[in-house]
């Protein structure tokens, strides 16, 4: 259900924006009330606890060139001109400065409430806790596993956004599951962590058997994985780690305000070949319906669904509103905050290449000598340079098309994006999103974020 | 409201311990667009405070967190406590004690606040651009960060600490040009005191290292090769093998070392390590943990051998450690034994950038891709860029040397290098 606090502040948010109106020729009001809540059972303890809340707002005011925001985290009537006076005082800048060639952000009139239904069926605490018990037991009855891990997050968002010619209001929830097995031979110790996430919790609850036994298998097998010989692979790229090519080696040098700071080499390739011409790419918030799915972003424009590559050729980059008004696009709906008292910036949502047409067997039996590679461990973007850093947690060995059981671990993924991505050969009919992960600008403004995709035939060099 | 929350636990008789931990946040930040002003941004936030509560049963403790915010009226408060009543009887555990404390404040050793005003954050821009002095090079995008905390910290025993903390925190991301193509670096760059000459001065090491990128070449070398790591990435190798001697890990048996074990295996040069609230330049200091305890030096590894595990009250409790460390923020290598031209006399590879240097605790693999790096053959130093490099510690840990020179940055004081002599490089 919609925060009954922000409908209690609804009416202080808009006195603030008119009260600000006459003096800055842009003004806004974002409020932001979100729940969450962590379940967590190991081998020896359980945890129920409050997470990710958050309770504030912000608000923004352009004028003079300069865009100025003030984050604040109570908002009464008997606080409000205290708090007006506080953000009249952090505005009045003395200092010698120069502007950026910013321009007032678009303020189309709209006013709308958006609900993404929650599930009927409530899980109650013990009944939660009751089902991550049973999957840590699931783990922990497998050989050679220490430690099992069963963590369950859910979080529920209200936002309010006011302009001087908007009203907005949105609700939805999320959820994720994580099942994470350590496995031990010795001083040999591995870890496996395999996820579930979306917006219906019995659609997770009911997989999460299956994933604790899996987490399971995988952290028994890696306690036999080998280093990688270093080289350049044929290799498949599991969904996950489709979905990771998609977010850190691309989809970082779409965000437009890197184009805006001629911080993205993308931004020269619009219109241009830059993967093979069966790869398709898509990002937004109402391109899918994950974790990363809201209804308007933090800047208050409308979510979409951005067409990135379109046959091998770069369509265009996501944006927030900011960014879009420098360059003169139309903003994507993009604008995301860390939270309310962190700065918008363009950032990702769901990120994925779209299915092809081929039959994973029949990318298996394509290979001479590879890999397919599973499961997401980290990336990092280069989106100047399109240079490649993404980690998979293990890689299973194909030879003359067919698996051979050897496993190695970890795999480095290195390159150049380009080559990457047109050296992509086959693209499976499969699909699948993950949302497990957190996404950093740079090395800080972490937002929660899904990619994936198919399975995709590439060439590449692992270390 | 501290008081308010404190009055209703109190109607709880099932209650039988509590924490309270009260965080009040201003920040100033301005964000840049090249050298101009986009954004500038003010923040304070001093409405929520977090709470968690204890609830013995049968020998066991249960706990469960809540967030109590300004706005909730006594209803609210009175329906978080009772749902987290409820919850605790979902996280029954074996059962510890909270540490017990006094009131006290602790001191605010940051310069920061006396030059605290509208204008500081510009004048830390200012000296930011006074760096970029480079033909070829410039400042693509720069953000900074001022921020100051009061952390107050309660429990029902007794703990009513103050402290204080100020940071700077400016991230910075030059662009140079060659005939070829635009590069660029990044860097985070943090300080617990207000020195604006330090700031432009670390700025143009920065960019240095951005010029030489913009020069580098495509490794062709050796692919096993001694790898001289910086203070980021040996806190970070180091810092992991020390995390492992957390009371937790020793609790839930994922502790690959025990006391009195050899750190650093059979190597020739073991400097000792510590933990300690308090090294000079980093912003993670403070004088007492989260739990409430006050924090001191603790000598974990002397001599190569580990003389003690560490970490929170409750995991030392668990372990029948009479005073626990409690979590210590900052990790204190002591110098090595060899000088900077002695590490760098034979042929290596001098990592200066990863785009992302990765370490795993428990297959001990740790590495990542090297966006700039100083290849020295033996005879001259070449810049080289687009590699990877990779090795595990548990097979590396004796093969590493330290230098002498000591370097401080956030949450470490040690040294400013360390040649591991046999590495993986591709």
């Amino acid at each position: 259900m919609y925060s009954d606090y922000l409908k209690d502040k609804k009416e202080l948010m808009k006195k603030l924006v008119s009260l600000f109106a006459d003096d800055y020729d842009y003004v806004s009001c974002l409020g932001s009330d979100i729940k969450g809540k962590s379940y967590r059972v190991n081998a020896r303890q359980s945890q129920v606890n409050e997470v990710g809340v958050e309770r504030g707002f912000v608000i923004k005011l352009y004028k003079d060139k300069l865009y100025r925001e003030f984050s604040f985290d109570n908002l009464t009537e008997d606080n409000f001109d205290e708090l007006v006076n506080e953000i009249k005082a952090s505005n009045k800048l003395t200092y010698n400065y120069v502007p950026s060639d910013t321009k007032i952000l678009s303020d189309e009139p709209l006013v709308k409430d958006f609900n993404r239904e929650v599930e009927d069926r409530e899980y109650s605490d013990e009944e939660i806790m009751d089902i991550l018990t049973k999957g840590k037991d699931i783990m922990m009855k497998e050989e050679n596993i220490v430690n099992a891990i069963a963590n369950y997050r859910t979080y529920e968002v209200s936002k309010c956004f006011i302009s001087k010619n908007r009203e907005l209001t949105q609700h939805y929830a999320y959820y994720n599951l994580v099942a994470m097995a350590i496995s031990r031979d010795g001083n040999n110790m591995q870890n496996a962590y395999k996820t579930l996430d979306g917006i219906k919790p019995s659609d997770i609850f009911a997989k999460f058997d299956d994933l604790c036994l899996e987490s399971a298998r995988v952290a028994k097998m890696l306690l036999k994985a080998k280093p990688v010989v270093p080289g350049v692979y044929d290799v498949i790229t599991s969904p996950s780690i489709s979905g990771l090519i998609a977010h850190e080696a691309f989809g970082h040098g779409v965000e437009m305000d890197m184009f805006v700071k001629n911080r993205a080499l993308a931004k020269d390739y619009v219109g241009k070949q830059v993967a093979s011409d069966i790869v398709n790419m898509h990002d937004g918030a109402g391109s899918a319906v994950n974790v990363a799915s809201y209804f308007f972003d933090d800047d208050g424009v409308l979510a979409s669904d951005t067409t990135i590559i379109k046959n091998g050729i770069l369509v265009t980059g996501i944006s927030d509103a900011l960014s879009a008004s420098v360059l003169r696009t139309t903003p994507t709906g993009n604008g995301r905050r860390e939270s309310f008292s962190h700065k918008a910036y363009t950032r990702m949502t769901n990120t994925f290449f779209s299915p092809g047409k081929d039959k994973l067997d029949d990318m298996i039996k394509s290979i001479e000598h590879g890999y397919i590679l599973y499961d997401t461990n980290n990336g990092m973007e280069d989106p100047k340079n399109w240079g490649i850093q993404c980690t998979a947690s293990y890689g299973l060995e194909i030879k003359d098309g067919k698996l051979t059981g050897e496993v190695i671990a970890p795999v480095i993924i290195s390159g150049y994006v380009p080559d990457l991505l047109k050296s992509i050969s086959m693209i499976s009919d499969d699909f699948e999103l993950s949302g497990t992960g957190m996404c950093g600008k740079g090395h800080k403004e972490w937002v929660r974020v899904s990619d994936g995709g198919p399975y995709m035939k590439a060439k590449v060099k692992l270390g | 409201m501290i008081d308010k929350i404190i009055s209703k636990l109190a109607k709880y008789p099932q209650i039988n311990d509590y924490r309270l931990v009260k965080t009040e946040t201003k920040s100033h930040e301005i964000f840049y667009i090249l050298d101009k002003v986009e954004t500038v941004r003010n923040t304070k936030l001093d409405a929520t405070c977090s709470v968690t509560i204890y609830v013995d049963q049968n020998d066991q403790r249960g706990q469960a967190s809540f967030v109590i915010h300004e706005s909730y009226t006594d209803a609210q408060i009175e329906r978080k406590i009772e749902d987290a009543i409820y919850q605790s009887k979902f996280s029954l555990n074996t059962y510890f004690a909270l540490p017990k404390g006094e009131k006290r404040e602790f001191e605010n050793k940051s310069n920061i606040n006396k030059y605290l005003d509208s204008d500081l954050v510009f004048k830390i821009g200012d000296a930011v651009f006074k760096a970029s002095t480079f033909k070829d090079g410039w400042i693509s995008s720069m953000e900074v960060f001022v921020k100051e905390n009061k952390v107050h910290i309660l429990n029902s025993q007794g703990v009513d600490y103050t402290y204080y903390t100020n940071s700077i925190g400016i991230e910075v991301i030059p662009t140079f040009k060659n005939e070829k193509e635009e590069i660029e670096l990044y860097n985070y760059l943090d300080y617990d005191n207000l020195d604006l000459d330090k700031i432009t001065s670390d700025t143009y090491d920065f960019l240095c290292q951005a010029e030489l990128r913009n020069q580098a070449l495509k490794y062709v070398g050796p692919n096993e090769l001694p790898v001289l790591l910086e203070d980021k990435e040996i806190k970070q190798v180091i810092g992991n093998l020390i995390d492992n001697l957390d009371y937790a890990d020793v609790y839930n048996k994922m502790d690959l070392m025990k006391i009195g074990d050899k750190f650093y295996g059979d190597g020739d040069d073991m400097p000792d390590i510590s933990l300690v609230p308090y090294v000079d330049g980093s912003v993670n200091n403070r004088m007492v943990d989260v739990d409430g305890i006050v924090l001191k030096d603790t000598k974990i590894v002397e001599n190569n051998i580990i003389l003690t595990n560490h970490g929170s009250n409750q995991y030392g409790y668990y372990l029948g450690i009479d005073k626990p460390t409690g979590v210590l923020p900052n990790l204190k290598v002591e110098k090595g034994a060899y000088d900077m031209d002695e590490l760098c006399a034979k042929p290596h590879l001098a990592c200066l950038s990863f785009s992302s240097f990765q370490f795993d605790i428990y297959s001990g693999n740790f590495g990542g891709e090297v966006r700039l790096a100083k290849y020295f053959d033996g005879q001259k130093y070449i810049p080289v860029t687009g590699l990877t490099i990779g090795g595990n510690i548990h097979e590396l840990k004796s093969h590493m040397r330290f230098s002498k020179e000591i370097s401080n940055i956030k949450g470490y004081s040690g040294p400013k290098a360390c040649l591991i002599t046999k590495m993986s490089v591709n």
